[in-house]
């Protein structure tokens, strides 16, 4: 499959690793040049744009930290708007707020593109050897499309919906999760700890190891 | 050891008949008569009053559902106080709040008697075959008496410290971690569900990633999404009891619990839209109707 790649941070890296080690033609970009260097070793062609970095391709990933970033690549003039030839994919792989999915859907929709948004579950590590977990949402056929990508970046796929902002929904919903669990231990710890005066921590940490 | 046990619930009987097939002499007392008659024939005492099963007895074990069950036990004219031998132990199992086990400790120290706090983790069927988890708190001299009921009734043993209170503040810490976890679920589904996703999706996600193995998630999370309500684990009502309880700990010690206080206002409600008696995963329902969602 020919896919395009931009944002190599230290996921970004990883998961290019894993499309190019399955025979993919791909090419990447990113801002800071240097990141590149890894992937252009294993045979990934380097792109001189964003614009360079679409030409020509089916699937076009985008792996950035924030929706600002997001926006940007997208929409700025030679951005993946004007560069992603029509019918192709742009599939988003950071975690991004709800908005600025239903936003850009709609931007890829009018320019006859498509856009999948398929945020990953796991750290690095786990991105580098292929055991993700990947929450996919959008069109179908989109997705059918992206599947072998999806098997060679992660362990599970979970398919979420047609619409990519059901992904976001689910990953939010479960980083809300674990905010939530964190938050209220902290506040078990503290009762625990306070004033009883007894093990403190210990206690509770042995109980939740249960 | 001469064992005497009082409360003969879904929890009490099979923590009594585990105590009784350890080999040790048991008396049971329960206030409703037909309780203690399978102990009968089993070979345990039926005691006729609280003061008939602390006689003679090293240890009296009482599994009260509530506090004030333990107060009229403890505290009342006959009761353990008054009727347990010196140097005899009363091992409170119940999950009580912070003031009645003080006050439990203070009025046993007066009576030459030690008092033990043991409150409980797990269900009844944990219960009958010896698998709960058990915190027990208080003087160790008492606790190493306590050792040989502790390896008839619990699989592990979380020992919290010299001081009665502190295991109670691990149950209820326990509880409260517990019911901010269902409470989260109940505003992950109503999120997900409003833009339209399967709540199976989540649950996927949820189990087979950062919540893998975690009873709270896997076994609440799921009866979340089939909606199976009716099938009752911890009702509403048991959880706001011990919210409260929760709630009275966390004043004592000053310590603001902003996560739990959201957890008491969905059981609130719940109980108000009628679902008192239903599984404490109705929560999701509760933050659904507040959602716009039912």
């Amino acid at each position: 499959m020919k896919v395009g790649f931009v944002g190599l941070g230290r996921m970004g890296q990883a998961i290019a690793g894993r499309v190019l080690g399955a025979g993919h033609d791909l090419v990447v970009f990113n801002r800071t040049a240097e990141k590149a260097a890894g992937l252009a070793k294993a045979g990934a062609r380097v792109a001189s744009s964003i614009a360079d970095a679409c030409e020509g391709r089916e699937v076009v990933i985008t792996m950035l930290t924030d929706d600002a970033a997001l926006r940007e690549v997208t929409l700025n003039p030679g951005g993946l708007r004007d560069s992603i030839p029509p019918g192709a994919i742009h599939l988003t792989m950071g975690t991004h707020g709800a908005g600025a999915i239903q936003e850009l859907a709609a931007v890829h929709a009018r320019a006859n593109q498509i856009l999948a948004a398929a945020p990953v579950l796991g750290r690095p590590d786990m991105a580098a050897s292929g055991q993700l977990g990947i929450v996919a949402a959008g069109p179908a056929d989109a997705l059918q499309k992206c599947e072998p990508l999806f098997q060679v970046m992660g362990r599970r796929t979970f398919r979420a919906g047609a619409k990519p902002e059901h992904s976001i929904a689910i990953k939010l919903a479960n980083n809300f999760l674990l905010g939530c669990a964190i938050g209220s231990m902290a506040e078990g710890f503290s009762l625990d700890g306070k004033s009883f005066r007894g093990p403190g921590l210990q206690g509770l940490r042995q109980d939740h190891r249960r | 050891m001469k064992v005497g046990f009082i409360g003969l619930g879904r929890m009490g009987k099979g923590m009594a008949s585990r105590v009784l097939s350890g080999g040790h002499d048991l008396a049971v007392y329960d206030v409703v008569p037909q309780a203690t008659a399978e102990f009968a024939q089993s070979g345990a005492r039926v005691a006729s009053s609280v003061a008939d099963v602390c006689k003679d007895r090293e240890v009296v074990i009482t599994m009260l559902a509530e506090d004030f069950a333990v107060h009229e036990v403890a505290f009342g004219p006959g009761g353990i106080c008054a009727s347990l031998p010196a140097g005899a132990i009363h091992m409170a199992m119940g999950t009580y709040g912070i003031a009645t086990i003080r006050a439990l400790e203070t009025a046993h120290a007066k009576a030459n008697q030690v008092l033990l706090a043991v409150p409980v983790l797990g269900r009844p069927d944990l219960a009958a075959t010896g698998q709960l988890g058990i915190v027990p708190a208080g003087p160790e001299e008492a606790l190493k008496r306590c050792e040989p009921l502790f390896q008839v009734i619990a699989r592990r043993v979380f020992y919290a410290g010299p001081k009665p209170e502190s295991a109670s503040a691990i149950k209820l810490a326990n509880n409260a971690v517990l019911g901010c976890a269902i409470t989260a679920m109940g505003e992950a589904f109503s999120l997900i569900r409003k833009y339209g996703v399967e709540p199976q999706v989540l649950y996927d996600v949820m189990s087979e990633g950062l919540f893998a193995g975690a009873p709270a998630y896997v076994g609440y999370g799921k009866t979340m999404v089939d909606e199976t309500y009716d099938k009752v684990g911890s009702p509403v009502t048991i959880g706001l009891k011990d919210a409260n309880l929760i709630a009275a700990a966390a004043n004592i010690a000053r310590v603001p619990m902003p996560s739990h206080d959201v957890y008491i206002e969905r059981l609130l409600g719940a109980m108000a839209h009628g679902d008192g008696d239903r599984d404490q995963a109705v929560l999701a329902r509760e933050q659904a109707r507040a959602s716009g969602l039912e």
